[in-house]
């Protein structure tokens, strides 16, 4: 006969309350630190989905490997960058971190667009940077006021997040923008052949590419605290605070997130739009070429 | 025989930046009221290319004139609706046929009162009329015609605007005879409607594959090749006489009215 009781407790392994007990101590009260261990559980459960789509086949895994990998690595960086700048609390490399980030932001939205023009990054760079840092401006300046004005733990996430978004809805308009105005360009130019001025003819193209980029945060919106509940609030929530304090910043987050995207994409269509037309009504179809 | 030409290219020339390839080479070109010009070539000898440039739709060095003036960034619009470029395959916004018709009236160059400025259902009545198309046709969508039926609206589209000279790119190539025979009949009228008054001549330029059409549709005859026009039918005006009675023998038309 085997004594369970024996074995259990000479086999650590057996003894479940004893494992969780050593390698996820119950934490304080209002504490959410997570140990690397707690992270790693997460990633676990990314592993399994590595290892299903080997098994299958589906030729995701090198790709959900080298994400997990950089996702890791940037998040990290990150860390220890906003540790540093945290421990200065100087308003230059506060300053200089957003710029950093603006600039990848407007680089990113560029890299998934099918089709370019030789302005683009340039373009697309001030367009993130001009509304993302207008709306972010006034959200700290007039809305947070956090003391100083540059305090890094308001002003990088914030950005952060208005960046994110609006960088997703400037990639969808210009992709958009300039791929329907190539699978219309039979009727665009037959608009121009009619005496119609550049603008007349790429009117509809623009206002879809606008549409297409706001869909998302307008789905956001709709569902915000029904199907979802979003990001910045969860973390907040996290953190202990309380349920009306935390929706009250989320409805300004989305507010603020919303106002940075119409700027930001009609910004750059109207930048993209200068840019592969010209002042004789004529349509640059060379300038647009395919990546 | 002093009449001004009311196009006058000089020296046009483009080239296309992605493959350097020489598009149109110093092409120098005059188009007078009452002229009907067939623009002949193997393909890609740049006649579509011609035709974009004179409606100024694709960038170029060289001059345009119209009624021998330049023409002004801003004016480029109303040129245009002067000077109508019909593309080879008709393209239309989505909407009924009505719709589309009306969309040139809606555009800034159509402000302002006068003949072909404002969208008249009875005078489109009458357009898709002479093609036997029924009047309930305005209200189809323009993408359950057939394409013989979008090449007579595109055509009706433009001619509802009143313009002076009409670029065909291949209008007809997918035509059957009898649309054909219709749509050489209507645009010879179309022609022959302002004679009348020689400040509102028409004129217009005919690309096509087949010799028999340009026979009958045209005047006179210029061949491309390469981007450069091998003949010259009015290069230099004080030759220009001389050079349409050498290419014009079968254009009584013109003829009678360059006397």
């Amino acid at each position: 006969m085997i004594d369970f009781e024996t074995l259990s407790s000479t086999l650590p392994f057996f003894n479940q309350a004893d494992l969780l007990g050593q390698f996820f101590k119950p934490r304080p009260e209002g504490s959410i630190s997570l140990s690397w261990l707690e992270v790693g559980v997460a990633a676990t459960l990314l592993f399994i989905n590595a290892i299903i789509s080997l098994q299958l086949g589906l030729g995701i895994a090198k790709r959900i490997a080298t994400s997990s990998v950089r996702m890791t690595i940037q998040l990290a960086i990150l860390g220890l960058v906003l540790k540093q700048i945290f421990e200065l609390a100087q308003p230059a490399p506060v300053l200089g971190l957003a710029a950093l980030m603006t600039v990848i932001a407007g680089v990113s939205a560029v890299k998934r667009i099918d089709h370019r023009y030789p302005s683009i990054y340039r373009n697309a760079i001030f367009a993130v940077w001009t509304s993302a840092w207008i709306v972010t401006s006034i959200t700290v300046l007039l809305i947070v006021r956090p003391q100083p004005w540059h305090s890094p733990q308001v002003v990088i996430p914030l950005l952060g997040m208005v960046l994110g978004n609006s960088l997703t809805g400037i990639s969808l308009g210009l992709d958009r923008f300039l791929s329907e105005l190539k699978n219309r360009r039979g009727e665009v130019e037959t608009m121009l052949a009619l005496g119609a001025t550049r603008w007349e003819s790429c009117r509809g193209v623009f206002i879809e590419a606008t549409r297409t980029a706001m869909i998302p945060i307008l789905n956001t919106m709709s569902v915000a605290g029904i199907v979802s509940i979003p990001g910045m609030m969860t973390g907040q929530l996290l953190a202990g605070a309380e349920p009306i304090e935390a929706v009250k910043y989320q409805i300004m987050i989305m507010f603020v997130i919303a106002a940075a995207i119409a700027i930001g994409v009609v910004l750059s269509l109207a930048l993209s739009y200068r840019n592969v037309t010209n002042e004789n009504h004529q349509i640059e179809w060379e300038r647009i070429r395919r990546s | 025989m002093s009449k001004t030409p009311l196009i006058r290219l000089r020296d046009v020339s483009r080239h296309d930046n992605s493959t350097g390839k020489q598009l149109l080479n110093a092409v120098s070109l005059q188009v007078r009221g009452g002229d009907r010009i067939g623009l002949v070539g193997a393909s890609g000898s740049g006649k579509s290319t011609l035709l974009r440039a004179m409606a100024m739709l694709d960038r170029f060095s060289g001059e345009l004139l119209y009624q021998e003036k330049q023409i002004t960034h801003d004016a480029i619009p109303s040129y245009r609706r002067e000077v109508i470029y019909m593309s080879q395959r008709p393209f239309f916004t989505y909407g009924t046929v009505e719709e589309n018709l009306r969309l040139p009236f809606q555009f800034k160059s159509s402000q302002g009162s006068g003949r072909g400025r404002s969208f008249q259902t009875e005078i489109a009545a009458t357009a898709l009329d002479r093609f036997e198309l029924p009047a309930q046709i305005l209200d189809q969508p323009c993408e359950s015609l057939s394409g013989g039926e979008q090449q007579m609206i595109a055509l009706i589209r433009a001619l509802l605007m009143e313009p002076r000279i009409l670029l065909f790119d291949e209008p007809t190539a997918a035509l059957d005879s009898d649309a054909r025979d219709k749509y050489e009949q209507r645009i010879q009228e179309w022609h022959s409607e302002s004679m009348a008054d020689p400040e509102a001549e028409r004129a217009f330029l005919w690309t096509s594959h087949d010799p028999a059409q340009i026979d009958r549709m045209t005047g006179k005859i210029i061949t491309m090749d390469q981007g450069t026009l091998k003949t010259f039918p009015e290069a230099d005006p004080n030759q220009q006489q001389s050079q349409i009675d050498g290419e014009s023998q079968h254009d009584q038309s013109a003829e009678a009215l360059n006397d």
